[in-house]
Parts: C-alpha cells; structure tokens; sequence
C-alpha cells in the first residue's frame, strides 16, 4: 500500500467578496511510497506549494482526497490535524522557520514537548540526530548566533526528532549558498537512505537530482514524472534538465546552479 | 514635485493608521489638557469669583508639569513611530530617495500630525474649558456668561510651545536619518535578539527598594515626617518597580526556565520563553504603566478626599461667622465701642447678629508629650502640635453651657491621642531640653465635642490640636510663664471678637466688605469671615480637584497608548512566531491559551502593582491628607477602592480594545494571510 495517496484534489481560491476565482490545482493525482525520495518540480505559481500546504493538513483542498497511511484527512477537526502533524509530519522550510526566543536544543525539542516527552527521553532522542547532521556544538546556541546551513540543519533535525512517517520539505535549499546546499542535499540522501520518507518541493534541478523520483508540475496538473534508477545524481541532474526543456518547453525556467 | 512629496505623506499618515491615530490622539489630548489649564489660568470671568483666583494660580504651576510630561511623552510616541517605519523607508531609499527627500518626507509627515492635532486639540480644550468655566460659576451661584471669548494669550502658548515639541521630534529623526545607513534600515527587523541574562544583583537591590518604600510608608507615625519622606519613598517604589521588572521578571522566569521538568511542559515551555521576550522588551514599558497608573490612582484618589471635605474643613477651621482680632483694648468701654461699632456695620448691611463676645486665647506651637505641654524658643518642624487656651466664660457663652471648671482643672479637647489625667506645662531651653520652669499640675476634663470656637488655619501642618479651657483670667494669665512667648502664633497683647449671625450668604459678604473697605473706622488688626474662606478653600481644593483629574487623564492617557503601543510591537513579533508554531503542529486553541496567559500577565501586572502600591501608599497619604485638613480615614478609604475599581474598569475596556487589534495582527497570520 501506497504510504501517500493524493486523489483528483483541486484547489480553487477565491478572492474575499467571491468575485475572482483562481485555480491553483486542476486534478491532482500522485502516491509516494514509503521510504521514498520524491521532489515535485514547477515554477512559480505553478501551485506545488500550494500542494505541499494540503499535504500538510495546512490549507483544504476545494475536492479531492488526500491519504496517509491509509487514513484520510479530510475528516479530521483542527485538533487531529495539528496532532496528526505533530506525530507523523515532519517540516522544513524556506525560511528556516526557527523561534527567535528559542535556543537551537529547544527548537528541536519543541515537537517532542508539545507530545509531552519527558526531558529525559528528549535528550537521548537529540543525541544521535544531533551528531548526524553536525549541530551538537550548537544546541546550547540562538537562532540568531548560527550561519543560514546551519539553521536549515537544526530545522531538519525539528523534523526529524518526532520519526514522522514522512517529512515535508518547501524550498529547503532556496536560502543557502552553494555550500549550504551541497552538505544539506548530502543529510536528505543520508537521512532518505536511513528509511525516511521525504518529499520535496523545489525549482532547484540540483536540489531534485538527489531524489528518486521527480514529479513536475504546471499550471496545477502533475505532468510528468522520471525515476532515477541506477543513475549518478550528475546523470540525473541531465535527465531532469532535458525533461524540462522537452516537456515545459520556454514554460519553466529551470535553475541551474 | 511638492504635491508627489504632499501625497507620499498623505498616504503614509492614512496606511499607517494603526500607529498614526492614536499618535494624533495622544498629541491632541496633550494639547487638549494643556488648552484647558492655561485658558483656566487666563479666564477673567473666574478671576472674578471669589477663590477663583487660587484656581487659577493652581491651574498655572500644572502648565509647566502638562508641556513636560507631554514633551517626553510624545517624544517616546514619536520614536515609536519611526522605527514601526523604518522598513518603509529602506524600501524609498532602494527605489532612488534620497536622504534629503526622505527628511522632507518626515517633516511634511510631522507636520500632518502636528496640524491635525493642534486643531482637533484646542478645539476641544475650548470647549471643555468652556463647561468647567460654567460649573464654576454655577457653583457659586453667579450669571453664566455663554459668550465664546477666544483667549489669544493660551491658544499661541499652545501653538507655539507644541509646533516648538514637533520641530524637536523632527531634528532628532531628521539627525538619525543623517547618521545612519537607510538600507540597513531593512534589515532592522530580522536582526536577532540576544537572550536576557539574569540580573539578580539588580532584582534584590530592586526588591531592597521597595521594601524600603513599602515600610517607609507604613512605619511613618507623624503627618508632618509623612510629608518629609514621601518624596524618599515615591523614588524608592519607582526605583524598586522598574528594577523588578526588569531584572526582577527576567531572573525569576530564567530560574524556572532552569527546572526542567516545568519548563519542558506543552504550556509553560511557550509561555516561559515568550514571557522572557516579552519581559525583555517590554518590562520598562509596563514598570511605566505601572508607575502611571499608580500616580493617577493617588492623585485622583488624595484630591477628591480633599475636595469632599472642604465643608467639614471649613467647619471646623472657622467656626464662627466673623472673627476680627484688635490689639488688645486698655479699657472696657474701648473694648465696649468696639462691639458697637461692628454691630453698627451688621445693621447697615442688614446682617442680624446671634453672638458677639470679646475674648483672649493663647494660640501656639508646642510639644505634647506624657502629659507635658513644652514650648520652645525657636521652632521646631517635627513633632508639633498646636495649642489653643482660653477661659470658661467664652467657652460657656457660646456653647451656652456651665462647664464649671476648678481652678486647677482644664476642660480639653484634642484629635490626638492622649490618655494622661493631668497636664502641666514646662518650657524648652535653647536645647530644646525641659527646662526648670514647671507650672503646677492640672486634672483634665475631657471636652468631647470639637469647640464651636475658631481656631484658626493652624491646624493644618500640625501633628495634632489641642483646645484647652481653663477656670478664669487669673490660671489663664498666670500660665504666660510657663510659655516662650516666641512659639505664639497671634501673641496674648491681642484679642480677638467672635460673631454670630444668623443672615444669608449675601449679607455676610456685604458686612466683609463694609469692614473690609472702611477699615479707618474699626481699626482692627485682620478679620477673617468664614464665608469668603469657605469660597477660597473652594477655590483651594476645587483647583487641585480639576488639577488632578486633568492630570489623571494625562495619565490615563499615556497609561493606554503606552499598553496599545506594545500590544502592537508584540503583535508584530508574535505573529511570526506563531505561524511557526501552527505549521509545528500547534492547535489554534492551544496558541490561543498560550496568548492569553501571556497578554493576561502584561494586563494584569502593572494594574495588580498599582493596586499594591497605592494600598502601600495609603497610610502615608492618609497622614498628608490629615495634615491637609483631616479627612477622616473612612470616607478617604472608600474614595480610594472607588478610584480603584474605576480605573480597573477604564483600563480594562482599553485594554479590551487594543487587545482586538493584536489578536487581528496574531490570527491575520495564523491563517496565513
């Protein structure tokens, strides 16, 4: 069974006084199985945030359904969706999405303590995530004291600390320099071949050259999508870039960093 | 180009809204306040009641203190203006402004604001003045005069001092733009914020001080050291509140941040961590509000005592109708020619006289202590009280009653405590040591019933007053001895005639100016009638009345903007931070819960101190309001819990109100708009 199954979901906003409408998903379908590296691909507007925010339980879709496991969301109340996205989806960002008023250890923390973990079951859970992705040096730290690729790593270990079935990550590379990029692309592959299942949403070819399967997405339909196979990240970062060019044509203006 | 320049401010005063409103309405009812004090001050229709002279010498010493508190006040609005805007700026810098136009901008921006406010200020300032001067006039039963007198005198002091405030604004935000990179202005807002460190040193020093403060106040036995210290102690309770809450909040919160096992709860973790910014940005801001609503509930509560008692002051103080004191007579018949020559002058104004008696008093400053009454030779300002003697004839005419007193007896009457059965009187010495000279002991009668005799003012600063009847004119002179004659307040080579009467107001004050005017004809030394110091009392305490509340809505007034101005800066913060939480996996309720327990904590703190501190300030006050013309403790109790309770539900409806639009702010960005 497919870990995550969106069915025919179509996301239609409309402007306050119910004058304008905009489509921002036609007919959405796709699944991700579990332990998968999935990124969906699109440009701006092309509505792949806007589908990573209903995968999330963070917006509604207007029809359609959406599974986890088997277990739709559409039925759930505001408290089961927060609940749901507490234990069983993990988030990285963009933006990083860090609490100033935190220290590094306790923005990891903050999932855990809002599922009521004990201090004691905190530390041994922070320990091993926390040397896997290099910040131990930095718990005891601010936000505001760290680098960008740093932020972006004590992000990923938030989403990783509660083992959420899947993590969600928006842009995660669309902040970081080159640098950044590379070392957090290397953790998602690490963390992926660890059991984690990721799915990503990016304009970045070299951000998508390190799943395993990409999706592309335009003007709210999911288009295409190619698996890597036994392929290299370089020979995949070729085969993204040709799908782009072939299947978008002038329509996506694919980043190549 | 001016015009693109006129609706780029224009613009900016409008979308700002949010911060330029209460802006405009803060700087108006500065400007309102002031309008109204000085207008009062300048007002010759109430210059010519009676005591509406002192009004307006009361009203003209709050100017001065209004254009302060107003310059600082606004000053701080100001800044807080500036920086909410900073980003705007950054964003006309990158799109080509220069700093130059950028100052233009601000200067027409201020200028906006400045316009706006002086107008809608002193037009309501005239009204208001308008209706206080009615009441006044009312009060005193005269002719309302509903003409509009435009006082040029007041509306160019206000123009010219606020336009004076505003330019100051301008420079200091034109001088800040000068210095500084606008570009960086951008980034202003996402710069991180170190986290507050425990300051325990300060928290316990803090705590020393308003201890001391607290104990100062309670341990204060006399009235005149109350007024001494109360100074020492309002600095002390200021010092201590922006200590605890600064360092105080921050060093507490910070230790339970260090317990674990509470700190890494669901409810506590946000809160603790939020209130510690909170607290770090904001405690100075709530210490102030604090600190304001403070200063409002004791002034609003202490001159409203004071008015309310204006009719009992005025009753005991001036008991009777006239009181006019000549040197003392040689003769009879001079002392004769006297009382006819005042019964003369009733009758030429048709004022019908009930008593008339001469007599002589001892009035003087002296030492009370176990049962010894000591004057001494220089004056001493602590532990003073007043001491009033007189013979038993006087006091059975015009009580129309025997008291019968022995000679070694002395009928007393006094507000203090005293619980000896004899007295006796025995001078100081340079030292202020007893000296040898001790007169004989007398039995003390107790008088229940203040004497229906006048007094005098002297009452007023004293610790307590005494009213001593003795037998005859033999024990009277014969205790002169045993007196400094320095510490006599109106020395015993005069006397003094009391009357009556039983006529209306009109004529009193007609028999006042008869005797006022042709004083060539009754050659008194001063005459006191008791109508026209009731009117000055009016005009007295009715003036630090209207003082106070004028000032109380000053405060008020800044008490609220001080709490919708931080509402907002936090509203900007929370809002962020927030729409972390939620996409964390936060339930609206539960940031809902964690908001409110932590605006509940900035609502209620300063509020809950104020009460604390006014509570703590109410036997000190209590004893200055004696001195001032003893309230009793009773009526200055309930004016306080009403003060109290008054000012609990005018805060609670602002903060009500400012509340809305940061829960708008934090729920704008919940739902991710």
């Amino acid at each position: 069974m497919s870990m995550l199954v969106v069915k025919n979901v179509k996301k239609v906003y409309t402007t306050r006084f119910g004058g304008n409408k905009v489509t921002a998903l036609q007919n959405v379908n796709l699944t991700v199985e579990r332990g998968e590296f999935v990124a969906i691909m699109g440009e701006s507007g092309s509505g792949k945030t806007t589908l990573l925010n209903i995968i999330a339980t963070l917006d509604k879709p207007t029809e359609g359904e959406i599974e986890l496991d088997g277990q739709s969301m559409q039925s759930m109340k505001e408290k089961q969706l927060a609940k749901f996205r507490r234990d069983r989806l993990g988030f990285v960002f963009q933006e990083f999405n860090l609490l100033d008023n935190f220290s590094v250890r306790d923005n990891i923390y903050l999932p855990l303590v809002l599922a009521g973990c004990s201090p004691a079951e905190m530390e041994t859970r922070i320990r091993p995530i926390a040397d896997k992705l290099g910040i131990t040096p930095l718990l005891e730290k601010f936000p505001y004291e760290i680098s960008g690729g740093q932020k972006q790593r004590v992000a990923v270990a938030r989403a990783i600390i509660t083992e959420p079935e899947m993590v969600l990550a928006d842009e995660p590379t669309g902040a970081l320099d080159s640098r950044s990029t590379d070392e957090l692309l290397e953790q998602f592959a690490n963390i992926n071949r660890d059991g984690q299942t990721i799915l990503m949403v990016t304009h970045s070819i070299k951000a998508a050259s390190t799943a395993g399967r990409v999706l592309f997405i335009k003007d709210g339909i999911v288009y295409h999508q190619i698996y890597r196979g036994d392929e290299t990240n370089s020979e995949f970062y070729r085969k993204i870039s040709d799908s782009l060019t072939a299947l978008m044509g002038s329509g996506l203006r694919a980043v190549n960093e | 180009m001016t015009k693109i320049y006129r609706n780029l401010a224009g613009n900016a005063l409008s979308k700002n809204k949010i911060i330029y409103v209460p802006y405009i309405i803060s700087s108006m009812v500065m400007i309102a306040i002031t309008f109204i004090l000085s207008a009062i001050s300048q007002d010759k229709q109430l210059r010519q009641v009676e005591g509406g002279a002192t009004l307006q010498v009361i009203m003209s010493v709050g100017i001065p203190i209004m254009l302060i508190i107003a310059f600082f006040f606004l000053m701080g609005v100001s800044r807080f203006v500036i920086k909410q805007r900073k980003k705007e700026l950054g964003v006309y810098c990158i799109l080509g402004m220069q700093k130059k136009h950028i100052i233009r901008l601000q200067f027409l921006e201020n200028l906006y604001v400045y316009l706006l406010s002086i107008v809608s200020g002193t037009v309501i300032g005239f009204v208001i003045e308008k209706i206080v001067q009615l009441l006044f006039l009312k009060m005193y039963h005269l002719e309302a005069d509903f003409s509009w007198n435009i006082q040029w005198k007041t509306l160019i002091l206000i123009t010219v001092a606020f336009a004076v405030f505003f330019l100051v604004f301008f420079i200091i935000n034109a001088i800040g733009i000068l210095t500084s990179n606008i570009l960086e202005y951008m980034k202003e807002e996402s710069k991180g914020e170190k986290q507050p460190k425990s300051k325990w040193i300060l928290a316990i020093v803090g705590l020393i001080f308003l201890g001391s403060g607290y104990a100062l106040s309670l341990n204060t036995k006399e009235g005149l050291k109350a007024i001494q210290y109360f100074g020492i102690a309002v600095a002390l309770v200021i010092f201590g509140t922006f200590a605890l809450f600064t360092a105080g909040s921050i060093t507490l919160l910070n230790s339970m941040k260090k317990n674990k096992k509470f700190y890494y709860k669901t409810g506590h973790f946000i809160s603790i961590s939020g209130m510690l910014y909170r607290m770090k940005r904001n405690a100075a801001n709530l210490a102030t509000i604090c600190i304001f609503a403070t200063m409002v509930l004791v002034t609003m509560s202490s001159v409203t005592t004071l008015y309310s008692t204006i009719n009992k002051l005025a009753n005991e103080w001036y008991v009777t109708d006239f009181e006019i004191t000549y040197v003392k007579a040689k003769t009879q018949a001079e002392r004769d020619e006297r009382e006819s020559l005042l019964r003369e002058a009733a009758e030429k104004t048709g004022v019908s006289i009930e008593q008339i008696y001469t007599y002589q008093s001892i009035d003087a400053f002296a030492t009370v202590e176990n049962g010894v009454i000591s004057t001494a030779p220089s004056y001493r300002s602590d532990d003073i009280s007043h001491v009033f003697i007189i013979t038993e004839d006087v006091y059975d005419y015009v009580h129309e009653t025997k008291l019968n007193l022995a000679k070694d007896e002395v009928g007393l009457f006094t507000s203090a405590s005293f619980s000896e059965d004899t007295i006796r009187f025995q001078p100081m010495t340079e030292d202020y040591e007893l000296s040898d000279a001790v007169s004989p002991d007398f039995r003390v009668r107790r008088i229940d019933d203040t004497p229906k005799i006048n007094t005098g003012g002297a009452v007023m600063m004293t610790n307590g007053h005494y009213v001593l009847v003795v037998s005859d004119e033999s024990v009277f002179e014969s205790l002169k001895p045993y007196m400094c004659e320095s510490s006599w307040i109106i020395d015993t080579e005069r006397e003094r005639v009391l009357i009556n009467t039983s006529s209306s107001k009109q004529a009193q004050l007609a028999m006042y100016d008869e005797l006022d005017q042709n004083w060539p004809t009754y050659k008194y030394d001063w005459v006191t009638c008791k109508i026209d110091r009731v009117d000055e009392l009016m005009g007295l305490y009715g003036g630090l009345f209207f003082l106070g509340a004028f000032l109380s809505i000053a405060f008020l007034t800044i008490t609220i903007l001080n709490m919708y101005f931080s509402q907002l800066q936090q509203g900007y913060e929370d809002a962020k931070r927030f729409a972390i939480m939620r996409k964390v996996g936060l339930t609206r309720k539960e940031i809902k819960k964690s908001i409110n327990s932590q605006i509940v904590v900035v609502f209620l703190l300063p509020l809950i101190v104020a009460v604390i501190h006014t509570a703590a300030s109410y036997p000190m006050v209590n004893k200055i309001l004696n001195l001032l013309g003893g309230c009793d403790a009773s009526s200055f109790l309930l004016i306080v819990l009403i003060c109290c309770l008054l000012f609990a539900v005018v805060y609670t409806i602002a903060y009500l109100f400012t509340r809305r639009t940061y829960l708008k702010m934090v729920s704008g960005a919940y739902d991710g708009k």
